[in-house]
């Protein structure tokens, strides 16, 4: 009788060793669920998440809030898509592999954002020119944009002797508000990069590095951004 | 005596000593997988063998260890060598190796090495071996370098791994060109389908005026 007892506790005890690394090595990537917690940050915006899908059309709506909520997503992709006045609307993509919190905070409509140039552009220059004092009467500070949700600014310096024929450096700077003052992020360069400006978002720094300086008003006037 | 009556006469001992080293083997491998999931392998080697190595702190041995993937401030010290410190970064998708060979300072430490020359030519060796592995990891992680170096009449693309990156996966693009064509080096990334702004870019001769 006891050496059945044992047996069978040997048999119990590897059975139990086995699932435990079992479960620590596959059920973590395959089967788990976390609480993923959506903070809207700007008021009536409307967010749906969706399952992502391989197939193109496929895709699961899964929820539908406008305030702060939080699901229990299964490890994978999804995306949600935020919606209301004034806000660009864009699908968002992330993925679930543990428990996390997801700021939403949409971008603005280019029309929106465009509107709010020409009340800041005084005080975006003035930033700039008191950060580089050698931007003298020889360059011009062109019109640039204004990006996310009007915090991030970017534009041009060109040389005024630039030509089509013969172009001299076009600079490019970028600036963020905060507080209400508009502070100089960046040098002004050639071309910036993410790997020296990590904290700026690449869409910002991208879409100024594509700016072509030759054919950019140094007035102010509407630009769409999308 | 047959051996079905030995087995018979001893089977109790037979079944929980074979039971016993089943489960033995059972947690000895449940053990080493559940310490090395979710790390990495990564093989240190120091000269002299008895120096002590520490990362971000903790004493370790050379040879191959498991670690998480992230980065790490390795050291070694011994005494009458030069103190080492590099910060490294381990990842998964890269062959992780650090060799580090330390210099001597003191006249008996001078002549250690000298007696021991082959130890250092074999990490010597096996860091060569590292850095021609790390350069086709560069190239592997930044496929742009596939198109260099790149020459025209007008300007010139080359690169080089980035020395501030601790992960060996950065690189920066060297430009070569006169003011009027840098804009154009610049299109010429963006005919190749990558955006300049992924990258480092250095033009040779050149002064930002407005600093």
């Amino acid at each position: 009788m006891n050496k059945r007892y044992i047996v069978a506790g040997i048999i119990i005890f590897i059975l139990l060793v086995s699932m435990a690394a079992f479960i620590r090595l596959f059920v973590p990537t395959q089967l788990s669920s976390h609480n993923v917690t959506f903070r809207l940050l700007q008021p009536n915006t409307e967010v749906t998440v969706y399952k992502d899908s391989t197939q193109p059309g496929h895709s699961t709506k899964l929820s539908n809030f406008t305030a702060t909520k939080t699901l229990q997503l299964q490890n994978g992709s999804y995306y949600y898509v935020a919606t209301g006045q004034d806000i660009a609307t864009a699908s968002i993509a992330f993925s679930v592999s543990n428990a996390r919190i997801i700021e939403v905070n949409p971008s603005f409509t280019g029309t929106y954002l465009n509107a709010q140039i020409a009340s800041q552009l005084p005080q975006i220059n003035a930033a700039i020119r008191q950060a580089y004092p050698k931007i003298t009467n020889d360059y011009v500070i062109n019109s640039g944009k204004l990006f996310l949700q009007g915090q991030w600014y970017g534009t041009t310096i060109s040389d005024k002797r630039s030509t089509n024929r013969n172009p001299y450096d076009a600079y490019r700077i970028v600036l963020l508000k905060q507080n209400d003052v508009w502070q100089v992020m960046t040098k002004p360069e050639i071309n910036l990069s993410i790997p020296n400006y990590p904290g700026i978002p690449k869409v910002v720094l991208s879409s100024i590095n594509n700016i072509d300086p030759l054919n950019v008003p140094a007035t102010p006037r509407p630009i769409i951004y999308n | 005596m047959t051996p079905g009556e030995i087995f018979q006469q001893y089977k109790a001992l037979i079944v929980t000593v074979a039971g016993l080293s089943i489960a033995a083997v059972v947690i000895l491998i449940g053990a080493t997988i559940w310490q090395r999931a979710g790390k990495v392998t990564f093989e240190l080697t120091v000269v002299p063998g008895d120096a002590l190595v520490k990362m971000n702190a903790t004493p370790v041995a050379a040879g191959t260890l498991y670690v998480k993937p992230g980065t790490y401030e390795v050291t070694a010290t011994k005494e009458g060598f030069a103190d080492y410190k590099k910060s490294i970064t381990i990842d998964e998708a890269a062959k992780n190796t650090l060799g580090i060979p330390l210099v001597p300072l003191t006249t008996e430490a001078t002549n250690w090495v000298k007696q021991n020359k082959r130890q250092y030519e074999t990490i010597t060796s096996t860091i060569a071996t590292n850095a021609s592995s790390k350069q086709t990891l560069l190239k592997e992680r930044n496929p742009i370098t596939a198109n260099m170096p790149f020459k025209n009449l007008l300007y010139g693309l080359n690169y080089r791994a980035d020395p501030a990156d601790t992960t060996d996966s950065k690189i920066i693009i060297d430009i070569t060109t006169s003011q009027a064509n840098r804009q154009s080096a610049l299109f010429q990334i963006r005919q190749w389908g990558y955006d300049p702004t992924d990258y480092k870019i250095e033009f040779s001769e050149y002064v930002n005026p407005l600093l």
